[in-house]
């Protein structure tokens, strides 16, 4: 009989924490303990009590060890996350062990003493309701509650150990006081526990921002460095795995329609399945109408879309659609369209990760638009706006659908935005809107800079829109300089020729105008 | 205790031994293995009343 080759033997525990698993590849180590290590208001209590929660959503029993709060008050706080902490107690599947202090009790310490009532209670508790996971919060108040700290010490060991030899996976809470800075408050905490991570919640620019981090698995791998998570009413912690979601993306060679003929053939016959298409520039070039044109092309072959727009409301977005030839109204009638408009300042760009993909996971669109990113960039720092932006687009790809997203560029000429270069390098293509400024007037342009996996049109046409949508014309020959934003044509001796290529009946008007107005000046000369 | 750890639960208790003093109110507890008798005294409230009645007594 040949063993398995066991290349990781400390067995993972999926926690059911949304995407906690997926950092901690895995879940925690099962039957040991876990130290949870936060400053104030860093949501320990909230991960402790989810922790057994998810457990009980299994069927797991768990006990919760509350130093700290009294186990009403945790009944009562928890209900807002709807976990019913007193259904699951009359179903036998979750019992307190409350250790809080009873301010009506006076305690004196008189010589040496131990624990081992505690330990007997939580025994007793394990046994009772079959517990598998046990949540302690938390080791500082057992300090707190006791003058004589190496006999807590000691005795906190002793209960650790006790917990491995009950066979069950436990998290212990812990406080510090600093978000960097030694891991808890009486620098034994992270000895007593196997595993240590760390919950932060940063004061970033007027905005509070939470990230997870595992800092030691023993004898197991993880995740490094920090994920934000966020903690939302009615579901509690819900971390958002960055790098993670990325490695099992896949890409499909399917092609679908931009909505625009003219476009499919300058991206080398459309987009791409499942693939993020970036669209960027100033105000007004384009960027909504090249949003509802892609709406358009998914729903004239019956795929289901979804318009997430920030910009605009859905009155104004209707109203331009049926400008450009677009119905909205009948395409959400057909059920092919969804539209969802919001201030972007009524979440946090977590909460806003985490609605959208709940939007995408209970509609079911094969097309996404989200109109702009750039507005979002001013809810959060850039380092939150960074995160989103890969969290929704690996969310995205992992559906296997397409995002269309916009960015406005702040200079009207060209330039790049933030938005643009926090997302550029994460989209597969992107297509680039920009005003030309030619001989007093200013033309659009529209380049595709870059088609991931496809050839393409790497010219860059002048457009127009009518209220058929856009019509992509001849390429801007002899100009360069349209993308820094300082457009120049090559060669003056040129002139004549470049006014052909922009519009040929201007071009007419042109000619046919000026040699009037050489005969009006001359006849006024000889006056 | 060990037998009887629900009896812990009920009364909350973390220590052993804690010796609890019921009556006569408020409630008072003393963990530790009762070594230090002036710490016991003043946990049960007693040490005061005797500390005030001998130096009565003596007169």
């Amino acid at each position: 009989m040949s063993a398995p080759v066991n290349r990781d033997p400390v067995q993972k525990l999926p926690t059911g924490i949304a995407s906690f698993d997926v950092i901690a590849k895995g879940g925690l180590p099962e039957n040991r303990t876990t130290l949870v290590s936060g400053t104030a208001g860093s949501g320990k209590t909230v991960f402790a009590v989810q922790f057994l929660s998810a457990g009980i959503e299994a069927g797991v029993g768990g006990v919760f060890v509350t130093f700290e709060e009294p186990a009403e008050d945790i009944r009562q706080n928890m209900r807002s996350f709807g976990w019913e902490i007193e259904k699951w107690e009359r179903d036998g599947l979750f019992t307190f062990v409350d250790a809080s202090p009873d301010p009506m009790i006076e305690t004196v310490e008189s010589g040496s003493f131990d624990l081992n009532a505690l330990l007997a209670r939580v025994e007793n508790a394990v046994r009772k309701v079959n517990a598998k996971r046990v949540s302690v919060d938390s080791l500082g108040a057992v300090f707190s509650q006791f003058s004589d700290q190496s006999t807590v010490r000691r005795e906190l060991f002793r209960i650790a150990s006790a917990l491995k030899s009950m066979k069950v996976t436990a998290m212990l809470t812990a406080e510090r006081t600093d978000d960097y800075g030694p891991i808890a408050r009486f620098g034994v905490e992270e000895f007593i526990a196997d595993n240590v991570m760390v919950l932060r919640n940063v004061l970033e620019g007027e905005v509070r921002r939470r990230t997870v981090e595992i800092l030691k698995f023993r004898g197991t791998d993880h995740q490094k460095g920090e994920y934000p998570f966020t903690i939302i009413a009615g579901e509690g912690v819900v971390v958002i795995p960055l790098s993670a979601i990325q490695l099992r993306q896949r890409s499909s060679n399917v092609r679908i329609s931009s909505g625009s003929a003219e476009l499919d053939k300058m991206c080398g016959g459309g987009f791409f399945r499942d693939s993020i298409i970036l669209v960027s520039g100033a105000t007004g070039t384009g960027k909504t109408l090249t949003v509802t044109q892609f709406l358009r092309g998914g729903a004239a072959e019956g795929e289901r879309c979804l318009l997430l727009a920030f910009e605009e409301s859905r009155e104004q977005l209707f109203r331009n659609a049926i400008g450009w030839g677009v119905d909205f109204e009948a395409m959400e009638e057909a059920g092919t369209l969804k539209v969802v408009c919001d201030y972007p300042e009524t979440l946090g760009l977590e909460e806003w990760l985490i609605s959208i993909q709940k939007t995408v996971r209970d509609f079911k669109p094969t097309r996404v638009a989200l109109d702009s990113l750039s507005a979002l960039e001013r809810v959060g720092s850039i380092k939150s706006f960074r995160e989103f932006v890969i969290g929704v687009t690996s969310f995205i790809k992992q559906q296997e659908i397409t995002g269309l997203f916009t960015a406005t560029t702040s200079t009207l000429m060209g330039g790049s935005s933030i938005t643009e270069a926090h997302v550029s390098t994460l989209t597969d293509s992107i297509i680039l809107l920009r005003y030309v400024e030619m001989f007093g007037e200013m033309k659009r342009g529209m380049t595709v800079l870059k088609m991931r996996g496809s050839a393409h049109d790497r010219g860059i046409r002048e457009f127009t829109v009518d209220q058929r949508g856009m019509h992509l014309g001849r390429r801007f020959r002899n100009v360069t300089g349209i993308l820094s934003g300082a457009p120049m044509h090559v060669s003056p001796d040129d002139l004549e020729r470049v006014w052909t290529l922009f519009d040929a009946e201007l071009d007419q008007g042109k000619r046919s105008g000026e040699p009037e107005d050489r005969r009006a000046r001359e006849r006024r000369r000889s006056h | 205790m060990l037998e009887r750890p629900q009896a812990a639960e009920d009364d909350r208790i973390l220590a052993t031994p804690t010796l609890i003093k019921q009556l006569p109110p408020p409630l008072r507890r003393v963990i530790g293995d009762l070594s230090d008798k002036d710490k016991v005294l003043l946990g049960l409230e007693v040490s005061p009343t005797i500390t005030r009645k001998s130096p009565e007594s003596s007169q």
